[in-house]
C-alpha cells in the first residue's frame, strides 16, 4: 500500500524540476559486491551484493534499485528478509501499442522505458524492495542501511560476457575467459546496483575464481586468498576511491600478467600465448602517464592501473576506474606497422578517461560533453605531442568535417539539452544515452572536445589546464574524506560546475559559447568569395551564411581570415554580424611593386615563387577562412584557381594544404597537375596529404583523359620512388624504414589503379604495372612485415575491375571466356587468398581484401554471384575482422540480388551471435548499405522483415542499447518515420482512434 | 633377399628363376620323384640359387684379387673347390645317363645397358704397350681429368629477380594448389571448378591467435629485430638496481603538485605500498627493495578459516 503515494509524489517532482534538482532519499556510502562462483560452462555466477545506504529522508517505505538479467533470490534489509517487485520495461518497448509499427511511436515509448529505470530522472529503478515493518526505526532515526541482495546470472546476453572456445582441454588451454562491458551505465545487467554516475562510493569487490584464473577489477588487489579446498582463490579488491557502479567491472581469465618494467603500479594482462605481443604493445605506456600528469601537473588519482586485453571485446577501449579493457585486437608485434599508432592513440584515450570519466565521472547525461571533451581535449594535446603538430590539426580537421557531415545530413548535435523537444528532426530521442543512435553517440564525443578546444582558445590553455587541475584536486580533496558526505559531489562534472571553474581561473565569462556550441546543435555553414579592389588596395569579402541547410545555426561573432599576400601573411579578425555580409580588408603590399623577392611565409620562411600565374595587379596570393578551425565550420570559399595551387605548394598548415587539394578537384588543369605532382614528390609534405594528392591526381587526370599527355599519372613518380635505377619496372626490395614513403608506397598503386581511360577503363599500362609489383614483391630483407602492403595491391587490383562488356545471366562463365586481365586478377586473389590459409597475414588483412575483390568481380558480372562463400567466411570462429568484411559482402549480395532468405539468415545471425560486436556489425553494414530504401519496391520490402526488424528492436535487443539504437537507425533507413508501406493499412476503428491521440501514432 | 625382392620386378630376374625352378624339377625328376609340393620345390630353388650366387661370389674375389676384371675357369674352379665340391665329380655328372631335357630356356630380353655416353676422347694406350694387350681401356677422360662447368652464374639482376620471383610463385601455387586439390574446396566458378579452386574456410576454435601472432616465416624476422634491441632492452630488466632507479625516477616525478595526497617523503619503501591499511596488518613482512611489488606477483594466501565465514 505505502509505495504508492511515494511514487507518485516522485513522479511529480520530476515534472516539475527534471532532472538536475532531483534527490534520492538516501546516499550510497558502500557498496560490497561479491561473485561467490562462476560457471564458465553454463556460463553463470553467483554472488550477492550489500549497499550501504545513509537514509536521507525519515519516512523511506521502498528502495528502488537498478538489476536486469540476474535472478534475485533474496533480499535482506538489515538482515530482515524484504519483499520486493520486478519490473523492466525496456524488455517489451511497444507494450501499450503492440499493433503499431512506427518508429516514432516506437522511439517515444523507448524513452519513456529507459527514463522509467534510470535512477538519474527520479525515484526509478527495476526492483523496489519494500522496506520491512523491523527497519523503518532505523530510518527515523537516519542511521545506515544495509541491503543484501542474492542473485545469480545465467547464460546472460549482455552487460557480461564469457568466452568459452568449444574445444578440448582444460579452461586455461581453452583460454575461457570473461569481462564485463556495457554502453554508459550498464552494470545493471551483471549486478543489482544503483546504475548511475552520479552515485558514487566506495567499494568491496570480491571474486572467487578457479585456480588457473586471475580476476583483474577495479581499485587495489589487496590479498589473494585460497578457499579451504584449495582449488579456487578469492580476489579481495578495495576501492576507497568513491566510484559510481558504472565504473565497476571485473574481467577473469587464464591472464598472463606483465608489470610494467618502468612503473610497477601498472600491470597488463593479456591472454595465453600472447605475452610477447603485450611486451611489445605496452611498451610506450609509461610516456603517456608521464605526459598526462605533467600536463595536468596532477598525480594518476588510482593507486594503479591495469589494462586487460580480451577477446571479442565489445568495441576496442572501455575504460573503468583504474582499469581499461581493450580488445585483443590491438596487440601486435615489432613487425606489425600500421597497428602501432592505432593501438597507441586507443591506449592514450583511455588513460586520459581514467582521469575524466572514471575518476571524475558525469553528473547527468546532459554532462556528459564535459568528461568526453576534457578527455578528447587532453588526448588531442598527447596527440600533438607524441604524433606532430601535423597530426593533430589533421585530426581536428577531419573531426570537424565528420561532425559537420553527420549535422548537415541527420541533423543537430545538442551536448546539454535544455528544450522539451527530444527529435529535432531525428528519429530518436536524444536525452538518454541508451536511446541515441551510436552515430549520435560518436558524434557528441566529436563535438565535446572541438568545443572544449573553442574554450581553450578563449580563455588560453594555460588557464583551461590549471582549471582542468582545480577540479582534479577538488575531487582528489573529498574523495580522501571516509566519512559520508555531501563533498562526493564534486567528483561529478556539470556543466555549471565546469562553467564555475573555468571562471574563477580565467575570470572570463564563456556562457555565450556554450549557449552556441553546447546548448544548441548544428554547425555553421558559409558561402564566401572576395573580390580585389585595385583603386583601394582592400579585398572585398563576401560572407554568406547559410542558415536554411539541416543542421545549420547561426553564427554571429569575431571570425579570422588568413590572408597571404606578397609581402607576408596577414590575419584579420572580421565581426561575422547578423546584416553585413561585406567586409573589407586592407591589404599590406602594392602589387608587384619589387619583383624578384622572397615572399615571406606564416611560418617565418621566405621562399621564391613563380609568380607568373598570378593575376600582376592583385598582391592577394591566397585567403583562408577560419584557417585554425576554431568553429566548427563547412566554408565554401570562391577563389581562382591560381590561388589555390599557390595555396597548395606554398601553405604551410596541412589544413590549408588539404582545403586546397578539396578545391582543386574542381579544376582539372595541367597547372593542377603539375602542383599535386609537386606535392607528392616532396618529402617535406605531411605524409597524410600527400597521399590525399594522390587520390586527388588520380580524379584529376580522369578528368584531363582527353587532353592528358604522357605515361598514365603517377607511373613515374612511383617508378622513380620505388623501382630499381637499372631495370626500371621491377620494385626494388621492400625496405619500410622510412615511415612517410611507406605510407605514399602504399598509397600510390590504389590512387593509379583509379585512373581511367576514355573508354572508361583502367589502362592496360597501369593493370600490368599492378601485374609487375605483385609479382616482384620481395619482403625477404624488410625489418617489417608488408601485410598491408599487399593488401593494397589487393585493394588496387580490385580498383581496376569495371563492369564486364556482356552481362548474360545464363552463359556459364569459365576460365577461359573470361577476359585475359581479368583472369589474371581471379589467379592473382584466388592466390593471395589461398596462401593465407597457410600463412596468415596480420589481422588478415589481405583476407579481407581478396573477400571485397571477390565480391566486387561478382558485382561486375565477371564471376556468378556465390553466397555462400561469404556465409562460410561470416561464420563463427573467424577472426573479427574477416567476419565483418564477410558481412559486408553478405550485405552486398543481398541488396543486388534481393535475396529475402538470406537477409533473414543474416537477421538471424545477428540475434543468435554470441559476439556483441558481430551482431553489431550485422545492423551496422545493414545502415551503411541498406537493402532498400524507404518506398522502394523490392522483394525485401515486405511484412515479415518488418515483423523481425521490429521484434528485434521492441524486445530481443533488450540487453544491448547499442544494438538497439542501431537497430533502430537501421528501420528508419527501410521504412521512415510512418507505418511501413509494405503493412495493410492499420484499421480504423473506435477504439483504435481513442489509442491513436493518447499516443499520437498514424500521422 | 635383394635379389629376391628385385626378381619380382625386373623381368629378366624371374627368367632365371623359372629356369632354376625348370632344373630343379628336372633333377627332382632325375632323382625318381614323381611330384613335389609347391614349396618344397621354391624352397631347393632358393638353395641352388644361393650356392650360385655364392659361387659366381667368389670368383670375382679370386679374379679381382689377380687384378683381372673377367674371370678365367679357373677362377670357377677354385671357387667351387672353396665351397667343398670336389671337382672331378663334375665330369662324371655330366656323362650321366638318362638325363631329362628341359627345353627351350625362357629367352629374357637382353638387358645389356644402353651404351654409355661418350663424352670426349678416351686416351689411347702408351707406345710402349704391345698391340696385341689385353688391357681394359681408358675410361671417358672426364671422371679423371678435372673440367670447368659451362656456364658461369647468373649476375643479372633483373634475370635473377625474375627467377626468384617465379620461384617463389611457382611454390605458393604448387602449394595452395596442391591444398586446395587435395583438401576440401570451394570452386569460384560453379561452371569451372578446377579454374580457381579456393582451399575451403575452416573456422579456428581461437581465432584472434592466428591473426595475431606472427607467422612462421616472420617470427625470424621478428628474432632479427629482437636481437638488435636487446642488448639496451635485457639490462634495465634484469638488473636488480635498476628497479630502484626507476622508483627514483617516479618520485621525482611525483612531485608534490597534488597537495591532497598524503605525502610520501619517506624513500622508497612505503611507496610501494600505497594500498589501504588492510595490506599492512595482514601482511607485514617488510619489502626488499630489489623485488617488484605488485599484488598480482605476490602468492596467494592459504586460507583462514575465520575469514571464510562471511
Amino acid at each position: 500500500l505505502a509505495p504508492k503515494p511515494l511514487v507518485t509524489s516522485q513522479q511529480g517532482d520530476r515534472k516539475d524540476k527534471k532532472s538536475s534538482s532531483f534527490q534520492r532519499p538516501y546516499k550510497l556510502s558502500h557498496q560490497l559486491l561479491c561473485i561467490t562462483s562462476i560457471n564458465f560452462q553454463r556460463r553463470a555466477l553467483m554472488g550477492y551484493v550489500e549497499l550501504m545506504l545513509q537514509p536521507k529522508k525519515s519516512d523511506i517505505r521502498v528502495i528502488k534499485v537498478n538489476s536486469k538479467q540476474s535472478r534475485i533470490h533474496r533480499v535482506c534489509v538489515n538482515n530482515h528478509e524484504a519483499t520486493f517487485q520486478y519490473q523492466d520495461p525496456s524488455l517489451d518497448l511497444a507494450q501499450r501499442d503492440p499493433k503499431s509499427r512506427n518508429i516514432d511511436v516506437l522511439s517515444t515509448c523507448h524513452l519513456t522505458a529507459v527514463e522509467s529505470v534510470d535512477p538519474d530522472t527520479g525515484y526509478h529503478g527495476e526492483i523496489t524492495i519494500r522496506v520491512p515493518q523491523e527497519v523503518s526505526k532505523t530510518i527515523k532515526e537516519q542511521k545506515p542501511l544495509c541491503v543484501s541482495m542474492d542473485f545469480t546470472l545465467e547464460n546472460p546476453k549482455g552487460g557480461i560476457h564469457f568466452v568459452v572456445p568449444d574445444a578440448e582441454g582444460s579452461l586455461k588451454e581453452r583460454a575461457a575467459h570473461l569481462f564485463t562491458f556495457g554502453l554508459e551505465n550498464c552494470a545493471r545487467l551483471w549486478f543489482p546496483c544503483v546504475d548511475t554516475y552520479s552515485e558514487p562510493c566506495t567499494w568491496k569487490l570480491e571474486f572467487t575464481v578457479e585456480d588457473s584464473m586471475t580476476a583483474v577489477s577495479c581499485g587495489d588487489l589487496v590479498e589473494t586468498v585460497y578457499t579451504p579446498d584449495r582449488k579456487r582463490k578469492t580476489f579481495h579488491y578495495v576501492l576507497s576511491i568513491p566510484t559510481a557502479a558504472p565504473n565497476i567491472c571485473l574481467a577473469v581469465g587464464p591472464f598472463e600478467i606483465l608489470v610494467d618494467p618502468n612503473m610497477h603500479e601498472v600491470t597488463h594482462f593479456c591472454l595465453p600465448q600472447l605475452m610477447p605481443l603485450l611486451e611489445h604493445t605496452t611498451e610506450t605506456c609509461h610516456k603517456v602517464f608521464e605526459f598526462f600528469e605533467e600536463v595536468l601537473s596532477f598525480r594518476f588519482p588510482y593507486s594503479c592501473y591495469k589494462q586487460v586485453f580480451v577477446d571479442e571485446a565489445y568495441q576496442d577501449t572501455l575504460p573503468y576506474a583504474s582499469v581499461s579493457v581493450f580488445s585483443v585486437n590491438l596487440l601486435f608485434s615489432k613487425i606489425v606497422l600500421d597497428q602501432t599508432p592505432i593501438t597507441r592513440k586507443h591506449m592514450a584515450r583511455a588513460l586520459s578517461e581514467q582521469f575524466f570519466g572514471c575518476f571524475m565521472a558525469r553528473e547527468s547525461w546532459n554532462d556528459y560533453w564535459v568528461p568526453a571533451g576534457i578527455a578528447g581535449y587532453l588526448y588531442g594535446l598527447w596527440l600533438r605531442s607524441t604524433f606532430g603538430n601535423s597530426e593533430y590539426r589533421d585530426w581536428i580537421a577531419s573531426e570537424t568535417q565528420q561532425l559537420c557531415q553527420y549535422e548537415t545530413t541527420v541533423g543537430p548535435v545538442v551536448l546539454h539539452n535544455t528544450g522539451k523537444d527530444s527529435f529535432l528532426g531525428r528519429h530518436f530521442p536524444h536525452q538518454h544515452p541508451h536511446t541515441v543512435s551510436p552515430a549520435y553517440y560518436k558524434m557528441m564525443r566529436c563535438k565535446s572536445h572541438l568545443v572544449m578546444r573553442q574554450i581553450e582558445n578563449r580563455i588560453g590553455p594555460q588557464l583551461l589546464l590549471q582549471a582542468f587541475n582545480k577540479l582534479l584536486s577538488l575531487a582528489n580533496t573529498s574523495a580522501q574524506q571516509k566519512v559520508i558526505s555531501s563533498t562526493w559531489s564534486t567528483m561529478l562534472l556539470s556543466t555549471a560546475g565546469f562553467l564555475k571553474s573555468t571562471y574563477s581561473v580565467s575570470g572570463k565569462d564563456i556562457s555565450n559559447l556554450i549557449d552556441q556550441w553546447v546548448h544548441k546543435g548544428g554547425i555553421v555553414r558559409f558561402n564566401s568569395k572576395f573580390v580585389f579592389n585595385r583603386k583601394r588596395n582592400t579585398v572585398e569579402l563576401d560572407i554568406k551564411p547559410d542558415i536554411i541547410n539541416k543542421g545549420t545555426q547561426k553564427y554571429v561573432g569575431p571570425l579570422t581570415v588568413r590572408v597571404q599576400e606578397l609581402d607576408g601573411s596577414f590575419n584579420h579578425t572580421i565581426q561575422i554580424e547578423e546584416n553585413t555580409t561585406k567586409h573589407d580588408l586592407p591589404c599590406h603590399s602594392k602589387s608587384r611593386r619589387n619583383k624578384r623577392k622572397k615572399i615571406p611565409l606564416l611560418n617565418g620562411e621566405e621562399v621564391d615563387m613563380d609568380l607568373s600565374f598570378m593575376d600582376p595587379d592583385s598582391p592577394v596570393l591566397w585567403i583562408r577562412i577560419d584557417p585554425d578551425v576554431n568553429i566548427p565550420r563547412l566554408v565554401n570559399f570562391e577563389q581562382p584557381d591560381y590561388m589555390w595551387q599557390y595555396q597548395l605548394r606554398y601553405e604551410r598548415d596541412v589544413i590549408g594544404q588539404s582545403e586546397a587539394i578539396g578545391a582543386l578537384e574542381a579544376f582539372s588543369t595541367p597547372a593542377t597537375r603539375n602542383a599535386l605532382t609537386d606535392i607528392i614528390e616532396n618529402e617535406h609534405y605531411y605524409y597524410k596529404v600527400r597521399m590525399q594528392a594522390c587520390k586527388s591526381l588520380a580524379n584529376t587526370a580522369n578528368a584531363m583523359v582527353n587532353t592528358w599527355t604522357g605515361p598514365p599519372a603517377m607511373l613515374n613518380l612511383f617508378t622513380r620512388f620505388f623501382c630499381c635505377d637499372t631495370s626500371p619496372p621491377i620494385v626494388r626490395m621492400n625496405n619500410f624504414s622510412n615511415f612517410q614513403q611507406y605510407f605514399l608506397q602504399k598509397q600510390l598503386p590504389v590512387a593509379m589503379s583509379m585512373l581511367r581511360n576514355t573508354h572508361g577503363v583502367c589502362p592496360k599500362e597501369i593493370l600490368h604495372y599492378l601485374f609487375g609489383l605483385i609479382k616482384f614483391n620481395d619482403n625477404s630483407k624488410n625489418k617489417y612485415s608488408d601485410n598491408y602492403y599487399r593488401s593494397a595491391l589487393v585493394d588496387a587490383l580490385n580498383n581496376t575491375i569495371t563492369p564486364a562488356v556482356t552481362l548474360q545471366s545464363d552463359q556459364k562463365v569459365t576460365a577461359d571466356s573470361m577476359p585475359m586481365d581479368i583472369h589474371t586478377i581471379v589467379d592473382e586473389v584466388t592466390r593471395f587468398l589461398n596462401l593465407e590459409k597457410h600463412l596468415p597475414s596480420y589481422r588478415y588483412t589481405i583476407t579481407i581484401s581478396c573477400l571485397r575483390a571477390i565480391r566486387n568481380l561478382q558485382r561486375n558480372g565477371h564471376l556468378p554471384s556465390d553466397i555462400e562463400l561469404f556465409k562460410s567466411y561470416a561464420a563463427p570462429g573467424f577472426f573479427r575482422d574477416v567476419r565483418l568484411a564477410a558481412v559486408g559482402c553478405l550485405v552486398d549480395v543481398i541488396k543486388a540480388n534481393k535475396n529475402v532468405d538470406e537477409l533473414h539468415w543474416l537477421l538471424d545471425l545477428a540475434r543468435e551471435d554470441r559476439v556483441a560486436e558481430i551482431k553489431y556489425g550485422i545492423i551496422r553494414a545493414l545502415v551503411r548499405n541498406p537493402p532498400f530504401q524507404k518506398g522502394d519496391k523490392s522483394l525485401l520490402n515486405n511484412a515479415e522483415i518488418v515483423e523481425k526488424l521490429w521484434s528485434y528492436i521492441n524486445h530481443e535487443t533488450f540487453y544491448d542499447p547499442r544494438l538497439r539504437c542501431e537497430a533502430i537507425d537501421l528501420y528508419f533507413k527501410l521504412f521512415g518515420k510512418g507505418r511501413p508501406q509494405c503493412l495493410p493499412a492499420p484499421q480504423f476503428g473506435v477504439v483504435v482512434n481513442l489509442k491513436e491521440k493518447r499516443t499520437q501514432i498514424n500521422p | 633377399m635383394s635379389s629376391e625382392m628385385a626378381s619380382e620386378v625386373l623381368s629378366p630376374e624371374n627368367g632365371f628363376r623359372q629356369s632354376l625352378t625348370m632344373a630343379v624339377a628336372a633333377i627332382c625328376l632325375e632323382c625318381g620323384f614323381e611330384s613335389t609340393e609347391n614349396i618344397v620345390l621354391e624352397t631347393l630353388t632358393e638353395m641352388l640359387q644361393s650356392y650360385l650366387t655364392e659361387v659366381g661370389n667368389g670368383t670375382r674375389a679370386y679374379y679381382e684379387h689377380s687384378g683381372r676384371t673377367i674371370p678365367t675357369d679357373k677362377d670357377v674352379i677354385y671357387a667351387l673347390s672353396e665351397m667343398g665340391f670336389r671337382n672331378k665329380s663334375l665330369l662324371q655328372y655330366s656323362r650321366r645317363g638318362k638325363r631329362i631335357n628341359i627345353g627351350q630356356i625362357v629367352k629374357t630380353v637382353d638387358t645389356s645397358n644402353p651404351p654409355v655416353l661418350q663424352v670426349g676422347k678416351s686416351k689411347g694406350f702408351p707406345t710402349y704397350v704391345p698391340e696385341n694387350h689385353k688391357y681394359p681401356h681408358f675410361p671417358d677422360p672426364h671422371s679423371y681429368i678435372r673440367t670447368t662447368t659451362g656456364q658461369k652464374p647468373e649476375t643479372d639482376y633483373v634475370i635473377l629477380r625474375e627467377q626468384a620471383s617465379a620461384q617463389k610463385r611457382d611454390v605458393e601455387r604448387a602449394l595452395t594448389r596442391f591444398v586446395a586439390r587435395t583438401g576440401r574446396s570451394h570452386p569460384l566458378l560453379p561452371d569451372d571448378k578446377n579454374a580457381f579452386p579456393l582451399i575451403e574456410a575452416q573456422p579456428h576454435l581461437i581465432p584472434y591467435l592466428n591473426a595475431l601472432l606472427p607467422s612462421e616465416h616472420e617470427t625470424l624476422k621478428l628474432f632479427e629485430a629482437t636481437n638488435d634491441q636487446n642488448n639496451e632492452q635485457k639490462e634495465p630488466e634484469k638488473d636488480p638496481e635498476t628497479p630502484s632507479k626507476s622508483k627514483n625516477r617516479k618520485l621525482k616525478k611525483k612531485r608534490p603538485s597534488n597537495e591532497t595526497t598524503p605525502n610520501i617523503d619517506a624513500p622508497a619503501q612505503p611507496e610501494t605500498n600505497t594500498e589501504t591499511p588492510v595490506v599492512k596488518e595482514s601482511q607485514p613482512t617488510p619489502p626488499v627493495p630489489s623485488v617488484i611489488h605488485n599484488p598480482y606477483l605476490r602468492p596467494v594466501k592459504k586460507p583462514k578459516l575465520k575469514k571464510k565465514a562471511r
